[in-house]
């Protein structure tokens, strides 16, 4: 090992508490009390209050920049500013802004069509919802059976409490977070089984480009789509070709 | 939900989960909207730091925190405002205030005073990377991702570099 390079990468990995290789476990058991190496360790440990406090506005920004990412919001603001400004001054404009709002919200229906239109929650078939004592079923049963009774809410609260949730659990937990209309949350589940080639991958591509459409990121889901309505063994083959015809 | 929150995407992920909830939940306080998301975000700060800290302090879940600390802050909001009464009758049935006692800063120490002063003197950018590597504990291929930098290599030596420049500024 060129200690000179690496030395200081080894005192961060075990400071991050990474794992090391054996040589630079060997390199540690061995240097670690030297001077260099302690005032190193000091160093890092004395960096961690001033780099909190840095990251509070690091982190302030990035929320800050999801808020831009929530498109109905962006509009809402949009549409209540011109509606004040245009309230204040004449009739016509007040007409004028009538036909926008009108208009916007036709456009906003017909976004929103195209996913209650075509999102049918994909069925439970993975746990029979079971009678008798709720209080002795386990959060995935309950989940379940939330899930079956399209209460979404309430079953993302029973998904939530499962431990290192698999990828069927979190495929059905993107479903309830597009039956609440919460697409950029099931976005986040369907990108991750489209990726990770999970039992769910080619249904999730589907959810997926649903919840792109919801989040007015239509490019995108065409994108998919045209993929989909290329490979005739897709499970979501006739409904992409049907959807695509519509968004193009 | 346990999180590392060692990425970007889990970040965005666990801001979410909750901010539709609790943006609902608070509505009666008479905040708008915009002021309830600045408060959701101050929270999740907290809750952030508190998970990379004390994450033993998270035992109750993320979201019992996370609405816990958002509704102190309300309180503390709504009494500069005089509308305390309504919320304290609210934290009277729900969650008790004491469960959710804002962290402290800790003092500084001299060296860590120098250490805040030098990051001061640095690159935005340099900033960015002393933070995500050595607090958020994020990996080189995140960072690279979340800085949009060339390659790995162009991280790591980034890293390195602001390292190296922060150390000369407090030893100066």
């Amino acid at each position: 090992m060129n200690e000179e390079v690496h030395w200081e990468d080894i005192v961060a990995k075990v400071f991050r508490r990474e794992e090391l290789t054996d040589t630079e476990a060997s390199w540690w058991a061995q240097n670690r009390d030297t001077a260099e190496v302690k005032e190193e360790w000091e160093f890092l440990t004395n960096l961690h209050d001033p780099l909190l406090r840095e990251n509070r506005v690091l982190l302030k920004k990035q929320l800050q920049s999801f808020e831009n990412k929530q498109p109905a919001k962006a509009l809402n603001n949009r549409t209540g500013k011109l509606r004040s400004m245009f309230v204040r001054s004449w009739r016509y404009a007040a007409a004028v802004l009538l036909l926008i709002v009108a208009g916007v919200l036709i456009w906003q229906n017909q976004e929103a069509d195209y996913v209650s239109e075509y999102f049918e929650p994909y069925p439970n078939i993975i746990n029979p919802v079971l009678k008798g004592d709720p209080s002795s079923r386990n959060p995935i049963e309950l989940a379940m059976s939330a899930y079956e009774n399209q209460e979404y809410e309430s079953a993302i609260s029973y998904f939530q409490q499962i431990n290192a949730p698999s990828d069927t659990i979190r495929f059905y937990q993107g479903n309830a977070y597009l039956g609440i209309d919460q697409p950029a949350q099931a976005l986040f589940l369907f990108e991750d089984l489209v990726s990770s080639s999970s039992r769910f991958g080619g249904e999730s591509q589907w959810f997926q480009t649903l919840s792109l459409v919801a989040l007015d990121r239509d490019q995108e889901a065409v994108a998919i789509l045209e993929s989909m309505a290329q490979d005739e063994d897709h499970p979501y083959y006739a409904e992409a070709r049907d959807l695509l015809e519509k968004i193009k | 939900m346990k999180s590392e929150l060692s990425t970007d995407r889990e970040i965005e992920h666990l801001y979410l989960e909750f901010r539709a909830e609790f943006l609902r939940n608070t509505a009666k306080y008479n905040l708008d909207e915009e002021q309830r998301v600045d408060i959701y975000q101050d929270a999740f700060i907290v809750l952030y730091e508190l998970i990379k800290t004390h994450p033993d302090k998270v035992e109750k879940g993320v979201k019992n925190y996370l609405f816990g600390i958002g509704r102190n802050m309300i309180l503390d909001r709504i009494k500069s405002e005089i509308k305390e009464r309504k919320v304290k009758e609210d934290m009277a049935q729900n969650v008790p205030i004491e469960a959710f006692e804002m962290p402290v800063d800790q003092q500084m120490n001299p060296l860590q005073k120098k250490m805040q002063k030098g990051l001061e003197q640095l690159s935005a950018g340099c900033r960015e990377i002393l933070v995500l590597f050595y607090f958020r504990q994020y990996s080189i291929a995140e960072i690279q991702t979340s800085m949009n930098h060339r390659s790995e290599n162009v991280t790591k030596s980034h890293k390195s570099r602001c390292l190296k420049k922060l150390k000369e500024l407090v030893k100066s």
